[in-house]
């Protein structure tokens, strides 16, 4: 039989990895055709016919020392232009407003401040903000609507742009729904009705 | 729908297809707002097969957000952290810590380069992850190892007995050796038995756990028809250094394992 050289060793222990009903004769199959590769294709398939399965296996309950590791080693490889990198630079434009820009915003999206507060700090849960009511938000700061989603989404936060009195260190509030958001932020029934009508 | 993968089988005219269970549950979690989707992938008491999470990793349209993605990333490698340490636990490999943190680093390696456009390869971690990791997790060893640990005791003895071609097995105690492990391979469905042999085997000598490995594989040892592969063939070494070295395998895993459970 023809060898093919011209294959990667990767490439080659891959496919093999990846062959359904692996037996002896698959096995006969690709010792012929890269014989090159002949000490690590039996011991692969050897490794494979033995290796515990791994299916199911839960995380432990902390994360290690390797985990993080291999978290700091992916950000610090990964290419300027990922979307991910981007998305996790773009700062949040409710932060960037100043006090009379942010008044004047809740009011021309008919919401008090502290609406607008808890969904600035993403107290408000992104997956229960109607799409309308987003959209909203973006046109009136003239940003696009991805970029709204990607800085409104995640876990609450303690804005930066939030003074505080108290002597404690401020913490994050939990995450609440849109419907609790309007009934706990004070809004006039006029308001509530204005919101709930956004509902997708 | 799932993005359909891109690396084509060398015998074949369309891409590698992931398995059935896989494309449905991505299909289905693709669906889902975008918390519900990291919640799934997060589920320490349900996990997605590893496929998944990484499709999700892999996606770069509609990627998900910078801190989902972080949790599916985190709890993807603390899976596969904690899966590498049972395979290569502290207690018996040199520098076991580094040797996972290499492992994991080339798969991150991979994942990067996925994501400047450029490889391909991840397609096969789609198609089995299980398996893709295992070829992974041995090229490291072969590069960074120890590749094994074995008892030196027992090392030596193999080494010693290595050359012993010309002391012949009898073809009675030959019989026997295979005879043993046919009714072994017939236990082979019970996974637990299963579990402890391959264990067991994994710990041998590596010409030994050859040996033992090709033949449940279903090679056979030697046959007349010179067209057949065979373990001697395979292992370019001579029958009797095939039996040899399956009957000091098949000693040592009759000792490690329990009586009532004997090949």
């Amino acid at each position: 039989m023809k060898t093919r050289p011209d294959n990667t060793k990767d490439d080659v222990l891959y496919a093999f990895s990846v062959e359904t009903n692996r037996d002896a004769t698959t096995l006969e199959e690709y010792l012929q055709q890269y014989p090159q590769y002949r000490d690590e294709l039996i011991d692969l398939s050897i490794e494979l016919l033995t290796m515990p399965l791994q299916e199911e296996m839960p995380a432990e309950g902390e994360v290690s020392d390797n985990v993080t590791q291999s978290w700091k080693t992916f950000q610090s490889m990964l290419s300027q232009s990922d979307p991910i990198l981007v998305a996790e630079s773009a700062a949040n434009p409710l932060e960037a407003l100043d006090t009379q820009s942010f008044r004047s915003l809740a009011e021309n999206l008919n919401v008090n401040t502290l609406f607008l507060v808890k969904l600035r700090d993403k107290t408000i849960k992104l997956s229960t903000v109607p799409t309308r009511f987003i959209e909203a938000v973006a046109n009136a700061i003239d940003e696009s609507i991805d970029t709204m989603r990607a800085a409104l989404d995640g876990a609450a936060t303690v804005s930066s742009a939030t003074s505080f009195k108290a002597d404690g260190k401020p913490a994050a509030e939990q995450q609440i729904s849109f419907d609790e958001a309007i009934e706990n932020s004070h809004l006039s029934e006029q308001q509530k009705s204005a919101l709930r009508a956004m509902k997708d | 729908m799932a993005i359909p993968l891109r690396k084509i089988p060398e015998k074949a005219n369309k891409p590698y297809q992931r398995r059935l269970v896989v494309e449905q549950l991505i299909n289905d979690l693709e669906r889902l707002p975008a918390q519900e989707l990291v919640q799934r992938c997060t589920d320490h008491g349900t996990p997605v097969p590893f496929e998944v999470s990484l499709y999700f990793l892999r996606k770069k349209t509609e990627s998900l957000a910078p801190h989902h993605f972080k949790q599916v990333f985190t709890t993807l490698f603390a899976r596969l952290d904690a899966a590498l340490k049972r395979v290569l636990p502290d207690w018996k490999f040199d520098k076991a810590q580094d040797i996972r943190q290499e492992v994991m680093d080339r798969l991150v390696e991979m994942l990067v380069k996925d994501r400047d456009g450029d490889e391909t390869r991840l397609d096969f971690y789609e198609v089995n992850f299980n398996s893709c990791f295992a070829n992974l997790r041995k090229d490291v060893l072969r590069q960074i190892g120890p590749a094994r640990e074995t008892d030196p005791l027992e090392h030596a003895s193999a080494l010693a007995g290595e050359n012993d071609d010309t002391n012949e097995i009898s073809s009675d105690i030959e019989n026997k050796v295979l005879a043993d492990f046919a009714l072994g391979i017939s236990k082979l469905d019970d996974s637990s038995f299963r579990f402890r042999l391959y264990a067991a085997i994994n710990d041998l000598p590596d010409d030994e756990r050859d040996v033992i490995g090709l033949l449940l594989q279903g090679m056979p040892i030697e046959a007349k028809d010179p067209n057949v592969c065979t373990i001697s063939k395979t292992l370019q070494c001579a029958v009797k250094t095939v039996n040899n070295r399956l009957n000091r395998a098949y000693t040592k895993l009759r000792a490690k394992l329990p009586v009532e459970e004997e090949l």
